[in-house]
């Protein structure tokens, strides 16, 4: 350390030669001229070490003593810097490079985003580039706080946003919003209706009056549990009809129902096939600023296919680096008209309708199912039929205003 | 001269009489020596000689000669100085 220290100031190693030199190291230490490691040479020589700011001083003092001074070396900051000062390119080159470092590495390279399930990361980095985070920002320049505030106004399902800058790195911690639950409104008066048409096999009132019961067949719409609930008059009483009382329709309506989906394909379909040709062009991303490496954007195929790679330059760790090499391959394409294999259009048709089927049912099952395919109209038509069991009870609230049922 | 010296030993006297550091008060030469390889001189007055096998110290007064092997002088100032190296002998001459 202490090495260092002297380094710093500059150390010069120089010979003292006079009758007396022991005469010099004393008036140097009346001086204040700091000296150390200093030997004798011979009788009337000795060499010593003093800061390069002291040899001023040092060499008034050996003038004055009669003495012969000698640098014999040199060493440290302040030589390396007067070496530099004849060569001003190579200066220039250093103070560049120490400031492009300093500068450089306040600039934002990688913004990443934790946190977020629903929201997409590209939402959020967009928003995020137009309150100016983005790599190449200056991150002096930015206002974390007053960024992550403007974000979550714009974007509604966050619900907090935290903005870290760690050098060249940007972390953006998100909590998206909570949905709120729909609240059931227990005193709106409601029925409960049949969601399919079909054969009831299983009906369970929890409230409300059944209007229908196991075994009976009912078409989409039919009140299955009414929300009004009459009086009755006391038997024998001769008294007519007291009123109701409206209430929210709850229960579980079982039956078996007929579903039937059809999807269509055309038989004819436009298919391209590469003619050979294709051209290539790359460019390079810098900071989010692309420098194209050709001159002409126009493209000279009719139709053609456009296929973009990037490459980007990436860390050890995993983490990208905003570099990218992007690579497009331009292909010339030609359509032509050709028929598709039945076999495997069916097969794709049939996989989405039961996919169709599953949502429509729900927690039910399917106990019976047909698929029938067919030409008609140069469509490829697959139908499905299926048998299933499922809960078709829905609550479908009154409208405003009513207060007896039917 | 004489008269510095007569003062000199006065306070050298009225030091050891009032049982006081006579470095401190009359400025007496006050070696440590550490081992056989440092000598720390306060109060000296300056080197009159100085040789890899021996250095004379001056302390008013008084002046010492270090004889060794490899002497070196390894730091000065006005007040205090720094003899490294194998130390044989010191001798008040």
């Amino acid at each position: 350390m202490k090495s260092l220290l002297h380094k710093a100031r500059g150390v010069i190693t120089l010979t003292v030669t006079g009758v007396e030199p022991e005469r010099f190291l004393n008036r140097c230490a009346r001086q204040g001229v700091f000296f150390w490691g200093s030997e004798p040479v011979d009788p009337l020589t000795i060499r010593v070490k003093l800061h390069a700011r002291d040899l001023p001083a040092a060499r008034a003092a050996a003038e004055k003593l009669m003495c012969q001074l000698q640098v014999e070396r040199e060493e440290g900051a302040p030589l390396v810097l007067r070496r530099l000062r004849r060569r001003g390119g190579f200066l220039a080159g250093m103070t560049l490079s120490l400031l492009a470092a300093a500068l450089l590495s306040q600039v934002i390279l990688v913004v990443r985003v934790e946190g977020n399930v629903r929201v997409p990361t590209a939402v959020i980095l967009t928003q995020l580039r137009r309150q100016g985070l983005r790599p190449g920002a200056f991150a002096p320049l930015l206002d974390e706080g007053a960024m992550a505030q403007q974000a979550l106004v714009e974007l509604e399902e966050l619900a907090w946003m935290a903005i870290n800058l760690k050098g060249t790195r940007a972390n953006v911690l998100v909590r998206e919003r909570v949905e709120k639950p729909a609240l059931e409104n227990a005193a709106q008066p409601a029925d409960v209706v049949a969601g399919a048409t079909g054969i009831l096999t299983h009906v369970e009132t929890w409230q409300g009056r059944a209007l229908v019961r196991e075994g009976d067949t009912v078409v989409a719409g039919d009140v299955v549990i009414s929300g009004w609930m009459p009086i009755e008059p006391p038997e024998y009483s001769g008294l007519g009809e007291l009123g109701g009382r409206a209430v929210r329709a709850e229960g579980r309506v079982e039956g078996r129902t007929w579903r039937s989906l059809t999807a269509v394909l055309p038989v004819h379909s436009q298919v391209k096939s590469p003619t050979g040709r294709e051209t290539r062009r790359f460019s390079l991303c810098i900071l989010g600023k692309r420098l194209n490496f050709y001159r002409n954007s126009g493209i000279s195929f009719g139709e053609y296919d456009k296929m973009t790679q990037v490459r980007s330059l990436t860390l050890p760790g995993g983490a990208e680096l905003p570099v990218c090499l992007v690579e497009e391959t331009l292909r010339e394409v030609e359509r032509f008209s050709t028929q598709i294999d039945r076999a495997g259009a069916a097969a794709l048709l049939e996989q989405d309708l039961r996919r169709d089927l599953a949502a429509l049912i729900g927690d039910g099952e399917v106990t019976a199912c047909q698929v029938s395919a067919g030409e008609e109209r140069g469509l490829w038509r697959v139908c499905l039929q299926a048998q299933c069991l499922e809960e078709i009870g829905r609550t479908v609230e009154w409208p405003p205003g009513q207060t007896d049922g039917a | 001269m004489e008269e510095k010296r007569r003062g000199e030993r006065f306070l050298e006297r009225a030091a050891r009489g009032l049982d006081l550091p006579a470095d401190g008060v009359a400025g007496v030469p006050h070696l440590d020596l550490i081992g056989d390889q440092e000598l720390r001189v306060e109060n000296h007055r300056g080197i009159l000689s100085y040789g890899d096998t021996q250095i004379h110290v001056g302390g008013g007064r008084l002046v010492f000669r270090v004889w060794g092997r490899d002497l070196r002088l390894r730091v000065m100032n006005g007040q205090e100085l720094l003899i490294t190296g194998q130390i044989m002998g010191i001798e008040v001459v």
